[in-house]
């Protein structure tokens, strides 16, 4: 994790206790990778240009200071084409730098040569770049639609206590503890705790959500004679309620793994959320729209526009799994 | 009351009022906004899909409520008709029986 990071300095000055703190953290998170992404990006770019080999790549595999080079001259390559030359090998295969006749005694040494690779450019770093990069417009659609959400869900957050939202503030809590610790180590181990109490907490709330949703979508009110009302009134504010701290868990969740640069994990809480919206609340949304006193019944209402957060998750998919394409794309271009 | 359509133009005039329109209604007599159905209840005006009831399922279980406080009140009513028609009955009788004796 960079210590420059802006969601340092947020832990600071904000109070993390507040409803609209993880849609802020996951903002920052992703402001500040950008920001790196497209530096690191321009860092790439240079090193390319300046070393006009493909050294930076390379060392993305080796992950090594400099590598050796077989600096052969060319008359040493003409006579290995006409095949009076030829490079030893050992018996799987390998080609050695070491030179054989044609009548198979061995011939003078190869020169070998360092090269070293741009400093400024961190193989990893250059990496993670290239992926955060590629998964931008995703992303900022995708935040585009969550802030939708996230305004209609903060004024349902004020003053809710239950165990289930306990492990939500546990979280919250451990993550403000890894953010004040110097050892790299306990930083990650104590955020990963972090994140393992909003699996929880989002596991147990879902649990509650789809169960009253269940209830309702069954009409199982029917049978409460003469507090039908009053049933459905109590259940929606269940409902409401669950689904606030599930997006709020689910956002701060993505940012815990941005933090981390770890962007296919949070790729795949950004995909969970999308398939969560998409088997619990899609098939309902209707229902619920007519059973929420606050819901209009429109497509912009509460439950159809929260309804429509999706994303193309195969297309996310694939520009994060198919690095070396983005890789060459990239140098291509360039 | 039959299926009911409102318009879904929050600015317009005829939403602010909860107007209902007829079902063959298109468009909304004020702004010309393309009217959708809505929950025929007074004052609700919750939008709904094509193929639901004309009610919104909360206006339904209201209703529903209501109907069941009102039985519970007849049946209360009639309880305390009988029970009262029983007592002047009796205190009839005694009377009956009374003057019969006496007279």
């Amino acid at each position: 994790m960079d210590k420059n990071d802006n969601s340092v300095q947020l832990f600071k000055n904000n109070d993390p206790y507040n409803p609209g703190f993880p849609m802020q953290y996951f903002n920052k998170n992703i402001e500040s990778k950008m920001y790196q992404a497209d530096k690191m990006v321009d860092s790439l770019l240079d090193a390319i240009v300046k070393e006009s080999s493909t050294l930076a790549i390379a060392a993305e595999k080796t992950n090594k200071d400099y590598r050796l080079v077989v600096d052969a001259s060319d008359e040493i390559l003409k006579a290995i084409k006409e095949g009076k030359l030829k490079l030893a090998y050992n018996k799987k295969g390998d080609k050695h730098a070491q030179l054989i006749n044609s009548d198979g005694t061995y011939s003078k040494k190869l020169p070998i040569k360092e090269e070293y690779i741009a400093k400024e450019v961190s193989p990893i770093e250059m990496a993670n770049a290239l992926q955060l990069k590629a998964l931008q417009n995703q992303l900022e659609n995708l935040t585009e639609q969550i802030e939708k959400i996230n305004y209609g869900v903060l004024d349902i957050l004020k003053g809710q206590q239950n165990d289930r939202i306990g492990l939500y503030y546990s979280a919250i809590s451990l993550m403000i503890e890894s953010n004040r610790i110097n050892d790299e180590q306990l930083k990650r181990l104590l955020m990963v705790q972090g994140i393992k109490s909003l699996s929880d907490a989002i596991f147990q709330l879902n649990m509650k959500f789809k169960d009253d949703i269940f209830y309702l979508t069954s009409k199982e009110y029917e049978n409460v004679k003469k507090k039908r009302v009053e049933t459905i009134e109590r259940k929606m504010s269940d409902i409401n309620q669950s689904f606030a701290f599930i997006h709020q868990a689910m956002i701060l969740k993505a940012a815990a793994y941005c933090s981390m640069n770890e962007f296919t994990a949070m790729t795949a809480v950004l995909e969970e959320y999308s398939k969560f919206i998409e088997n619990d609340i899609k098939d309902s949304a209707h229902i619920l729209a007519q059973l929420d006193s606050n819901d209009t019944g429109l497509e912009n209402g509460i439950w159809k526009s929260r309804a429509l957060l999706t994303f193309d998750s195969i297309d996310f998919s694939r520009l994060l799994y198919n690095d070396e394409n983005i890789l060459l794309e990239d140098t291509e271009e360039n | 009351m039959a299926k009911a359509k409102g318009c879904p133009n929050v600015a317009c005039e005829m939403n602010a009022k909860k107007k209902l329109f007829n079902k063959k209604d298109g468009y909304c007599s004020k702004c010309g906004t393309k009217l959708e159905y809505v929950c025929n209840s007074r004052n609700c005006y919750t939008f709904l899909d094509e193929n639901s009831d004309e009610k919104c399922l909360k206006c339904q279980a209201k209703i529903k409520d209501l109907k069941d406080n009102f039985k519970d009140v007849r049946n209360k009513v009639v309880g305390g008709v009988v029970a009262v028609g029983g007592f002047a009955l009796t205190i009839g009788k005694k009377a009956y029986d009374f003057t019969k004796n006496n007279l």
